[in-house]
């Protein structure tokens, strides 16, 4: 097996610290951003809205408070269409009034004195999911961690393009730092592991910075370089290792949301999010609203150099497809990527060669062309056998095939959640 | 703004490696041509009239046999490859039969038949040769020695004979310089064959250039060494023991003259790591490659040299499923490293 490099096509520079994106005039909420059910909406056409009240309460499995992103009124309740396929109720709120919290110093509540369940309670009412994965609401995905487990916290981009997560990580280290407390405080958590790109900027390599982890005493505090910053295999290697309840893994996006959340008392209404790609004039990190649409945040990069061939949300690996540019920034979207043609090299598919790359790559160590032989003959049988189910979806075998054949799409359609 | 002539649906990744299998295919086949074009420069027209019969026939063919499967495939560069590959391994002026007769055969029936790129259990260039090696052998055999004859050029009718000065030349300075301390000497004839004058006067594979294309190819990780270097060495140790026991006894075999004839060459770089006829795993390869070594060996040694190689690759083409059926399993995620 050999770990795959990618280009990290990140030759831009960044904006520290991350600016805000303008408000969008229209804010359209989907009310199921991440897998799981809907939430139930509370509110009607015309309801006068203020920033961070709630839309929508959660009704059912994983899923969670949703609120408005912007002040304003509910123009219209709408069916909108989910980048990863189905349909979704949404709530598009025209904006106007006046802003309770822009502009305005936040608060600041002090989270050691608070009990655990009032932690988990705030995190729910706030609409915290985690970032990646599922979209699991934070406080059941702490809930159902074992008391004494090992954080992973992922302060680094894993995928081409991304500057997400290394973004914040460079300009909010405090903010994350205290979030981490927090969530080990919640766990009481054995060891806190923090992986960081052995590539990325200097200030996330020193154990310094994640100093006042070390000073509160109680956890095992580590620093893992990692070497394949831009290896797409490790996204898999973090999910699959983390067995069950053992450990949690978490983002720099999560944790800021958990700080924003606790210690700010916001609810969970702006993200950080990347917008690049090469049809894209000034590629940047923006912390935007949800519900904003993703042409919004494109027209404040620049617009669009030439026209794009794919538009992406989330990685270049992993993300979903861009109908187009009226879909709006949900909780889940890390990236908006505009990609050209010499960065797709999409190319005619032609006949499986047996060249071998798509299981020499496969960091979960199956033969995707075998599996991908057996499904398309219609044997799932013989296909679960050889390893479908361990499938992660991470797109590497797609992405090397030289025959441009729809390995991981074919694979991640069968292998199921 | 995005026009809306085409909207891409389908899912992820968004992103590709710069390898195509064309890609690949039309760089091997660009990696050979020089060959061709010395070859013909020292051996004159034919050379490039029979490659030209060979590579239009596979063309064709493969127009044939995809048109029949409603597919458009020529832009793949895999027939245009088996045409030039054809040309290559068979003599240099052969009865033009042979290359029509090999590229039809290969095309139509080896790749053809089962279904297309893909799906053929040789590879069709091999099959092809040993095709017309297995009908026409003697006249095949009788065309093999090529002389230096109806230059295309003029200037370079003195080429072979420079060659050969040439060769004496740098022989024996490396017979000074190198060999001679270490009590050796290398014969006559080496450095000639690598610019494709054979000992007897006669043109055969430039060795050098097929030694710099396969480099590049394995440079650019076009095709594998793992499955070329099996192949040399479980051919080269029983020959170097054995293959001298009739003349000059044990562990005196021309190991040099026996890979360095041609088509030894061409079968180990360009034939038997054809990826569709051979495994990728790197244990699975060596076990091929040793196995196309050990088998051309055999031939060599008791049977007709001239088919050594390219039986010992279709040998071992045949028993590609019980190879595959050998399996170490890969390292899984969370185990090893961490």
């Amino acid at each position: 097996m050999h770990s795959l490099r990618l280009e990290p096509r990140r030759d831009w520079e960044l904006l520290l610290p991350v600016p805000n994106a303008y408000l969008p005039t229209t804010a359209t909420v989907p009310l199921k951003q991440h897998r799981g059910k809907a939430a139930r909406r509370v509110v009607e056409v015309g309801t006068v809205v203020r920033e961070g009240m709630v839309l929508a309460v959660p009704d059912g499995e994983l899923s969670t408070y949703i609120h408005s992103p912007i002040p304003g009124t509910v123009r219209s309740v709408s069916v909108s269409r989910l980048p990863e396929g189905g349909e979704c109720e949404a709530v598009e709120i025209l904006l106007s009034g006046s802003f309770d919290r822009l502009g305005k110093r936040p608060e600041r509540y002090i989270w050691k004195g608070m009990r655990r369940a009032d932690l988990l309670q705030t995190l729910r009412a706030k609409g915290v999911v985690e970032t990646s994965g599922k979209g699991m609401p934070l406080d059941a995905l702490i809930e159902s961690k074992k008391r004494g487990c090992h954080i992973v916290i992922n302060a680094l981009d894993r995928e081409p393009y991304l500057r997400t997560e290394t973004s914040i990580a460079e300009s909010r280290i405090g903010d994350l730092l205290d979030a981490v407390l927090i969530v080990a405080s919640l766990v009481e958590a054995a060891t806190i592991k923090i992986v960081v790109d052995g590539e990325g900027p200097q200030s996330l390599q020193s154990i310094e910075t994640f100093a006042p982890l070390k000073k509160d005493g109680s956890y095992g505090v580590e620093l893992v370089r990692s070497m394949g910053g831009q290896n797409a295999a490790d996204p898999g290697k973090i999910r699959k290792s983390g067995p069950g309840s053992e450990s949690l893994h978490l983002l720099p996006s999560t944790l800021v949301a958990i700080y924003d959340a606790i210690v700010e008392g916001k609810a969970f209404v702006e993200r950080y999010v990347t917008v690049a790609g090469g049809a894209i004039r000034r590629p940047a990190v923006l912390k935007a609203r949800i519900g904003t649409p993703i042409g919004d945040l494109i027209e404040e990069c620049g617009g669009f150099v030439e026209s794009p061939e794919r538009l992406v949300l989330g990685g270049p690996l992993t993300g979903f497809p861009a109908l187009n540019l009226d879909l709006p920034l949900t909780k889940m979207i890390g990236g908006v990527l505009a990609l050209t043609p010499p960065e797709t090299r999409r190319g005619k598919v032609r006949p499986c060669i047996r060249c071998g790359l798509c299981g020499e790559f496969c960091p979960v160590g199956i033969d995707p062309e075998i599996i991908f032989r057996d499904l398309t003959g219609g044997r799932i049988v013989e296909a679960k056998a050889r390893g479908l189910g361990s499938c992660i979806s991470c797109g590497i075998c797609s992405y090397v095939c030289p025959s441009r054949i729809e390995l991981s799409q074919c694979l991640s359609a069968h292998a199921g959640g | 703004m995005i026009s809306s002539r085409e909207v891409l649906v389908s899912g992820a990744p968004f992103i590709h490696d710069h390898r195509t299998t064309a890609r690949s295919a039309w760089l091997v086949s660009f990696m050979l041509l020089p060959i061709l074009l010395w070859e013909t420069l020292l051996s004159g027209w034919g050379t490039l009239g029979a490659a030209a019969a060979s590579i239009s026939v596979a063309l064709a063919a493969d127009l044939l046999q995809s048109g029949l499967r409603r597919r458009f495939e020529l832009d793949d560069g895999s027939a245009f490859l088996t045409g030039l590959l054809i040309a290559l391994a068979l003599p240099l002026k052969p009865p033009l039969y042979a290359p029509i007769a090999a590229s039809a055969f290969a095309i139509l029936v080896i790749k053809g038949a089962f279904g297309g790129l893909g799906n053929n259990w040789m590879n069709p260039a091999l099959g092809g040769v040993a095709f017309a090696w297995l009908n026409w052998g003697p006249s095949l055999a009788a065309s093999q020695g090529s002389t230096p004859a109806s230059l295309p050029l003029a200037f370079v009718s003195t080429l072979p004979s420079l060659v050969s000065g040439f060769d004496d030349r740098v022989t024996g300075l490396l017979n000074t310089l190198l060999f001679q301390p270490l009590g050796a000497s290398l014969p006559s004839g080496y450095v000639a064959s690598m610019l494709g004058v054979e000992s007897n006067g006669t043109i055969g594979l430039p060795v050098g250039l097929a030694l710099a294309a396969s480099a590049a190819l394995i440079g650019f990780r076009v095709i594998r060494w793992q499955i070329p270097a099996a192949m040399f060495l479980f051919f080269i140790a029983p020959f170097w023991a054995f293959g001298g026991l009739a003349s000059s006894g044990l562990f005196s075999g021309d190991v040099l003259g026996q890979t360095l004839a041609g088509s030894f060459l061409l079968v180990a770089f360009f034939m038997a790591t054809d990826p569709v006829t051979s495994p990728s795993r790197t244990g699975q390869m060596i076990i091929f490659g040793a196995g196309c070594g050990l088998i051309a060996f055999l031939f060599v040694e008791f049977g007709a040299p001239a088919f050594a190689p390219l039986f010992g690759v279709l040998f071992m083409n045949a028993l590609m499923p019980f190879i595959e059926g050998i399996r170490w399993p890969r390292a899984k995620l969370g185990e090893g490293k961490e």
